[in-house]
């Protein structure tokens, strides 16, 4: 899995590829953590190259959207398809979150 | 109850280990490819293999270790033009039935949400039939998949 991330003025972009599995899905919980501790709030996450994810990953972004919130902060998600779409509808996460098409609705610059 | 014929089958051993994953990964989609299932379902079989394996290993065996066996069969449905390819996980640790778990409920609230229970929710949306039972000592958990 690779995690890229992006300081644009409205939020930072975190664009994750690859596959968000048990043995990886720490590393995005990491890469927001360390957001948090940088002073950003508005995280918006692009999963346009996330391939395949599992409940371990959506633990993950449980845990990162709970901590974002306590700091008072947000996450949201674009670009879904495939089986991140139905995962992340089948769990719920579709209408817990914000989910856009792409990264530019919300976060234009 | 349709009439089940074994077709072709195959299993491997490893310490119920969430290291083993990609070993457990790398056999089930040999297996898939060998038996000759659709490119479609790999990351079905993926995820529910996943889910299993990591269940297995964090609660079947606490405080020490055993072994998990993987037994991927395809088997014919007589009178149905359709076959079952199923993903078979055996361990001998706690009696555990992850059926048991009842079905997530949705939330709107992120405070609300649990960790929880969501790999069980997504095995049973992405199987066609699945079904648990305690054999002695062993735990059998079967998924499958209609071809």
């Amino acid at each position: 899995m690779d995690i890229a991330t992006e300081k644009k003025q409205a939020c930072t972009l975190v664009s994750v590829a690859g596959r968000m599995d048990a043995l990886t899905a720490t590393e995005f919980e990491k890469a927001c953590q360390l957001l948090i501790e940088q002073g950003e709030r508005t995280v918006v996450t692009d999963f346009s190259d996330l391939e395949y994810i599992s409940s371990a990953g959506l633990r993950s972004i449980l845990a990162s959207a709970k901590k974002l919130k306590k700091a008072g902060g947000s996450i949201q998600f674009c670009g879904l398809k495939g089986m991140v779409e139905e995962v992340f509808r089948v769990s719920g996460f579709a209408t817990l979150f914000t989910i856009t098409d792409t990264a530019e609705e919300v976060c234009p610059k | 109850m349709p009439k089940i014929v074994p077709i072709q089958a195959a299993s491997l051993r490893i310490p119920a280990s969430l290291e083993h994953l990609p070993q457990a990964r790398a056999f089930v989609n040999s297996r898939s490819r060998e038996f000759g299932l659709p490119a479609e379902l790999g990351d079905k079989l993926d995820l529910v293999l996943e889910e299993l394996l990591v269940n297995v290993g964090s609660y079947a065996y606490p405080g020490g270790s055993g072994e998990l066996e993987i037994r991927c069969t395809l088997e014919g449905i007589v009178d149905r033009q359709a076959s079952f390819f199923c993903l078979c996980l055996r361990d001998w640790g706690v009696a555990f039935d992850p059926l048991s778990i009842s079905e997530r409920e949705h939330h709107d609230s992120i405070d609300d949400m649990e960790v929880g229970g969501l790999g069980i929710t997504l095995i049973r949306h992405m199987v066609d039939e699945c079904t648990y039972r305690r054999v002695g000592d062993m735990n059998e958990f079967r998924a499958c998949f209609v071809v």
